[in-house]
Order: structure tokens, then sequence, then C-alpha cells
């Protein structure tokens, strides 16, 4: 498989204190690769860094053979990295379909467009986009009164505007019931399957991580700790007894597939 | 054909250590524009135009990406917007805008002064604002007849700013979101919320 991301010796300090220390990884094409790790293993400092929101203290991120050091958010979006928030992030004066719209006409270069009617543009696109994540019942809706899992949904049709090769998903299911966070998954993992994307997520559910994830990586302090398939991450004494403190939880999660 | 619009006329000049000039410029229309009714129209020809054009660029994709970048930096960056070039775009053109209303009011009034710019005068603005409610294009129009009547009505009083200062607090603590804010929430209310629109 391809490496899409190649991520070296990357590195963050805050005031001499290492959030993230040498982490390095790569992450292949078509691959669904979780990151976990307790609360400040420094997962979001470690996205928020891939995708420009973060300068690192040291290292090297490479999307497909460009750094991208240095680069601001929106420039490595136009390169083919897509993302979704830890907590959501929609425009919430607009309708859904209209945030679709939004990034779409961002994805054509049409932002300084003054002629055209915004919500005449790319319409079509974006409904195709919202029945892909099962929102299209809902377009004309307002944002502000969706539910919590509709607007993941929508978080999820938006990242998927400018058909990325990378998606990078914060705790994409934090918030939602358990019913939902399967559902969401499964999408997930179907478009990966389709359109053979890959996608970087970070999990504090192991039955989400356990049944979808190809591979996973564990992050403790800022160090990467453990790199591996699923069964090898279970069985793993170092990350039971780091992650979770003596792993009878990792025993009592069940494994789907 | 040629049309001067106007001319500037400065009776006197005195320049001091400062550069200060404590009078007043003359401004002057052109003849044709010489009567009110005439002048009246040419504003209402603008003021209408500039209206016309402000909701046509709030509904065009460059008024989304403005939205956009107000209801949340993070996702608008993320997804390739230059949040800062868009409301630096935005800031020029509304000062565009602001110019040619000031404009219009110096030629209207026939003098130009620096006190024109005091605080007294961005407030009329805010007011305006308050009054006919953000987020509209509508409240302001409504906002700025508003604060007009109220002027014209109540300057006939001895304590008017008293007063208008009071009818401006009322309004703001009875009807936080403007006129207009309020008339669409009891519109939304009452289900009668296509009379005002869902976009403006």
């Amino acid at each position: 498989m391809n490496v899409v991301l190649s991520v070296r010796g990357l590195s963050k300090s805050f005031d001499g204190l290492k959030a993230v220390d040498e982490v390095s990884f790569d992450v292949h094409t078509g691959e669904l690769l979780a990151l976990i790790g307790p609360n400040g293993a420094g997962k979001s400092t470690c996205f928020n860094m891939l995708m420009g929101q973060l300068k690192p203290t040291s290292g090297d991120v490479r999307f497909q053979g460009e750094s991208l050091i240095g680069k601001p958010t929106r420039a490595i979006w136009r390169m083919g990295v897509g993302r979704t928030f830890q907590i959501t992030s929609t425009y919430a004066s607009m309708t859904v379909v209209e945030n679709v719209q939004m990034a779409l006409l961002s994805h054509h270069h049409k932002v300084f467009d003054v002629f055209s009617y915004a919500h005449r543009q790319y319409k079509h696109d974006a409904l195709a986009l919202l029945q892909r994540v099962g929102l299209d019942e809902q377009a004309e809706r307002h944002c502000a009164i969706l539910a919590y899992g509709d607007l993941k949904r929508l978080e999820l049709a938006i990242a998927l505007c400018h058909e990325p090769t990378l998606l990078l998903m914060d705790e994409p299911t934090a918030g939602m019931a358990p019913n939902e966070r399967e559902r969401l998954m499964q999408l997930t993992a179907d478009i990966v399957d389709e359109k053979q994307i890959s996608v970087l997520f970070t999990e504090h559910d192991m039955d989400v991580v356990f049944n979808h994830a190809h591979r996973i990586m564990v992050l403790n302090r800022g160090e990467l700790i453990a790199e591996g398939t699923v069964q090898a991450i279970r069985d793993n004494p170092v990350v039971q007894e780091v992650y979770l403190g003596g792993g009878s939880l990792f025993a009592n999660t069940g494994q789907t597939s | 054909m040629k049309l001067h619009l106007y001319r500037f006329e400065r009776p006197t000049i005195s320049i001091g250590i400062t550069g200060y000039d404590d009078r007043n410029f003359l401004v002057n229309r052109n003849q044709w524009l010489n009567d009110t009714t005439a002048y009246y129209y040419f504003t209402l020809l603008f003021g209408v135009g500039g209206i016309i054009l402000l909701r046509h660029a709030a509904h065009s994709p460059f008024g989304y990406a403005l939205r956009a970048a107000r209801d949340s930096v993070r996702q608008a960056e993320a997804t390739g917007i230059h949040t800062k070039r868009v409301q630096w775009a935005a800031f020029t053109f509304a000062g565009a805008m602001a110019g040619l209303a000031g404009a219009l009011f110096v030629f209207s009034k026939g003098s130009i002064f620096p006190n024109e710019l005091e605080i007294a005068r961005s407030f009329d603005a805010l007011i305006v604002l308050f009054l006919g409610g953000v987020k509209t294009l509508s409240g302001a129009v409504v906002g700025g007849a508003t604060l007009e009547f109220a002027k014209d009505y109540l300057t006939r009083f001895e304590y008017w700013r008293l007063a208008l200062g009071i009818l401006i607090i009322v309004v703001v603590i009875l009807a936080p979101e403007g006129i207009v804010g309020t008339l669409r929430k009891l519109a939304e209310r009452s289900g009668l919320r296509r009379l005002f629109g869902s976009r403006t």
C-alpha cells in the first residue's frame, strides 16, 4: 500500500512540557488508522500539528511527499486533507445544504464571487453528499436545530466535499449515543472502502476502535508506545497497563470484525 | 456629455502652525441637482441601488463566505477559506458604501467639516443598528427611518435628547433583537415567517 501521510519525529513542547515527543508513523491508502490514548496523551495536539493549526517544535509531516510544516490549514485542505472536529464546527446561520454548498464553493475557488447566487451553486452535488451521509431529508433545516449526531454527519459531508485523499477525524463519535456511534463509524468505513481514502481518527470508545480500525497506534504522555493490528494492541500488556491500568476493560471489549 | 456633480469652494484659507482651518468647506451641487426634489430622487436612487447591491452581495458566494467566517472561523479555514482576506474585503466594501452615504449626506447638507466624523455621528449608526436589528438588511432601513422619525418628532421638546435616549433604552430592553428581529420572531411564532423572508 502507498504511504499517504508520513510523520517523522514529530514533537511539540509547551513551556518545556513535551505534549508530543518524537512521534513517527505512516498512514497508507485505504487505511482506517486509530490513534488512541488516555486524556492528555497528546492526540489532539498531534492532530492540530498535522492540520497546520499548531506548529511543531521539531519533526516533519509529509503528505504525498510534500511537507505540511508551516502551511496554513486552508492550504493543507487544498492539498487533499479533510478534517472533522471533536466539538462540531458548522455554520449555524445556514441550512444543512448551504453548509455543504459553502465547502463546495470554496473547493471550486468561488469564495470571492459576488455575481452569482450562492444557493443555486452546486446544490445537486451538495444534496448527493447529504444523501451519502443520510442527511438529505434534513437538507433545508437550519444547522442550529440539528441533533448532535446529525451535526457529526454534516461535518463528514463537508469534509468529503473536495474528495480528500486523507481524512482526519478527531473523536468522531464523542457525545453520540452508542447506536449512532456505530452507524457513523460504519458509514466512515463504507466510504473508506468505496473511495479508497485514508482515515486517521482519535477515539475513546474501544468498541468503535476495535470494530472498525484496520490498525491502531497508542499514545501515552506524548509518546507512541505501541502500534499494530487490533489483536496485537488488545494483547499488548504495556498498552493494557498504561492505557487502561490493568487491562480488565480490554478483556471485556467485544470484537466483531 | 460631461456631468459635474460638485465643486468645492473655500472662501478663505488660513493655515496656522497645525494647518487647521476652522471654516467649513462649502460643497455645491451642480445646477441640475440644486433642486431639493431632484436631489431627493438622486439620493433615493443611490440608496435603493446600494441596498440592492448589498443584498445581492449578501446572497452571493462572497456573502456566504463572510457568514461562514463569522459562524466558525475554524471550519471556514479547514475548508479552504482565507477568513482574514474575506473579512478585509468585506471591510473595504462596507467602507465604500459608508463613503457613498457620507458623500450623499455632505452634498445634501452643502458643507463639510471634520465634526461630521465625531463620535455622535458614529453613535447614530450604532443606534440605527440597535433599533433595526443586526443580521438584517431591512433592519438598517427600519432603524434609520425610526431614528429620524423619532428625532423629527422629539426635537420639538426641550429635553428631546433625554426622551430619545429613553426611547432607545426601551426598544433595546423590549426588543433586544431590534424592531425587525422582533417582528421576525413574532412572525415565526404566528407562522408568517415567509412574509419577512428567510435570507435577509
